[in-house]
């Protein structure tokens, strides 16, 4: 009997599972080259440079702009901050499971269902399935109540409606702010730094895809360009007048890719 | 008329309660210490079969010589103040027990809910309240030798994992949030019996060990986006508290008291295995409980 009293007791000690609790997430991921490359591109940008990657940045930034993929992450960023600041007190307290937690540091795991490819009824207010529309997991990082410089996270399978276009994105994805952005800050006016990898797929056309752009506050896109052969450089596009150009290890000047030509400091080329 | 006073006939009940079943029981009461008649807190030992054990803060059955379990009267109280039931329980076994060496196992839980009144520091904001619920499982390990006839050592250990969840209302805003946090206190305590009504104790307590709490919600931000939120609070660092604390234990012929008041940079819940934050009690730490063993 007493064996037997023993041998509960010890069950029960270990039926009470000792909890190590941590914040798990999934590790960010390393950009710190991607950056550098961004404010010391390597490449001396010539026309056989060009005429190597004349077509990628064409089909790059068609990619980017006519899935709208900036505006997809960005929206829930933005969703995500909006959320937190109606949780916040005025005085930075966020209150959680009735502690009030001053400035406080962790992480948002969010998962977003997708919009999916049926168009949006006015009056739909049943949530949409994640199986048929696929899901957005992303890490938000809290830094003293503010959102960490770096957002990260995966899309599966997500579907989304651009127009008329059925586009699609399968992969993982970062955001690099450049600065931690508070909760009552614009978003869309900073520069910000994205790098995608996987399928993007626009109605029947797929892009495999791993890639880094940016987007400024003034709506400049930004293609990098990265070669082992040529180093690196930027190929970038102003919302603004149309105007096209390159900044490379030489500085920066205008291009064109519809009539295949550059006019950089040291003379004109073409591919 | 606020809850708590609105509530203290209530507590007044349940203490006399206790009180009225100690002073019930005189001619069965057993006391002195003796060889057989030992400390129960923070020692290894438990009572024995059929054995009795009724205090203000404690009370005790022997189901078999190796397993007692007992239920803290503090939490019913305050549980029966603040109108929600808080119930908790300890199962502690004395599994090795010969000659001058004794080893324990205990586990236990304690439950409730508390409200939460959060108060803006921003004067426009309105004040509100929200629900915890916190669940503490403690479960220790203890050894009891006796030097001599007259000098025990007693130590041990305990882990306690502290778990609340709370609803949060704030702005419109639904947060559904948990806190976690573990600690690990370890104990010595040295018993020296003066007499056979008096034993002084010097008990030490110490936490080498306490995670930061983990404070987890949930929260929709809108029908399909749902975001768990995990935050790390630094409030409080409890990491090597300490708390010293010189005692006695007297046994008369019918009943028992323990008292003890010493020093501690923080406050030592005993049997939930919590720590408070010293400055709540000027750093005074203290044992005390009444109680008849029959």
């Amino acid at each position: 009997m007493p064996r037997l009293f023993t041998t509960t007791t010890l069950l029960l000690l270990s039926a009470v599972s000792l909890s190590c609790d941590s914040i798990d997430v999934p590790p960010p991921p390393d950009i710190e080259d991607v950056l550098a490359a961004y404010a010391d591109p390597t490449a001396n940008v010539r026309g056989e440079v060009m005429t190597e990657f004349a077509p990628y940045i064409e089909t790059v930034r068609n990619g980017i702009e006519e899935a709208k993929l900036a505006d997809l992450f960005l929206a829930l960023v933005i969703k995500v901050q909006r959320g937190l600041n109606e949780a916040t007190n005025e005085d930075g307290t966020l209150d959680l499971a009735g502690l009030s937690i001053p400035f406080p540091n962790g992480v948002v795991e969010v998962k977003h269902i997708c919009p999916g490819w049926e168009p949006e009824q006015p009056d739909e207010t049943d949530e949409r399935s994640d199986r048929a529309n696929g899901v957005l997991d992303m890490v938000v990082p809290l830094k003293s109540g503010s959102i960490g410089t770096l957002v990260w996270g995966i899309a599966d399978e997500c579907r989304f409606l651009e127009g008329d276009t059925r586009a699609s994105f399968d992969g993982p994805f970062a955001m690099h702010f450049g600065k931690i952005v508070g909760l009552r800050e614009r978003i869309e006016d900073l520069s910000i730094t994205f790098a995608i990898a996987g399928n993007l797929r626009l109605d029947d056309d797929e892009l495999m895809i791993e890639q880094s752009f940016r987007v400024t506050g003034t709506g400049r896109l930004e293609i990098l360009i990265e070669s082992d052969d040529f180093g690196s450089f930027v190929y970038f596009f102003e919302l603004v007048g149309s105007t096209q150009g390159i900044r490379d290890t030489t500085g920066s000047f205008g291009c064109n890719l519809e009539i295949s030509e550059c006019r950089s400091p040291s003379g004109t080329f073409r591919w | 008329m606020p809850e708590p006073i609105r509530n203290l006939p209530l507590v007044v009940a349940v203490a006399g309660a206790v009180l009225a079943v100690s002073s019930a029981l005189p001619n069965a009461a057993r006391a002195y210490h003796t060889h057989k008649e030992r400390l129960l807190d923070s020692t290894a030992y438990s009572l024995y079969r059929r054995e009795a054990r009724i205090g203000i803060m404690k009370v005790s059955y022997g189901i078999i010589d190796q397993l007692q379990v007992t239920t803290y009267t503090m939490p019913w109280i305050l549980g029966a103040a603040l109108e929600d039931v808080a119930p908790n329980l300890e199962l502690k076994s004395t599994f090795f027990d010969k000659r001058r060496l004794a080893l324990s196992a205990s586990v236990g839980f304690a439950t409730g809910k508390v409200e939460v009144l959060t108060v803006p520091s921003n004067p426009l904001e309105e004040p509100f309240e929200s629900k915890v619920q916190y669940l503490f499982l403690p479960m220790s390990l203890a050894a009891s030798v006796r030097i001599n006839p007259i000098l025990r050592t007693h130590v041990g250990g305990m882990y306690t994992s502290v778990t609340t969840a709370g609803d949060s209302q704030t702005s419109g805003n639904a947060i559904r949030g948990t806190a976690a946090v573990d600690l690990l206190q370890l104990w010595g305590m040295l018993e020296w019996k003066v007499s056979r009504v008096t034993a002084l104790t010097l008990t030490v307590r110490w936490v080498p060990y306490a995670a930061d709490p983990i404070v987890r919600g949930t929260i929709q931000i809108d029908p399909d986006t749902g975001a768990i939120i995990g935050v790390e609070v630094d409030v409080i660092d409890l990491n090597h508290a300490v708390a010293i604390i010189p005692g006695a234990v007297f046994s008369w012929k019918r009943a028992n008291l323990r008292v003890g008041l010493g020093y501690g940079d923080f406050f030592f819940i005993e049997g939930l295995g919590l720590v408070a934050p010293g400055d709540l009690l000027q750093y005074l730490s203290f044992e005390f409980d009444v109680f008849v063993r029959f």
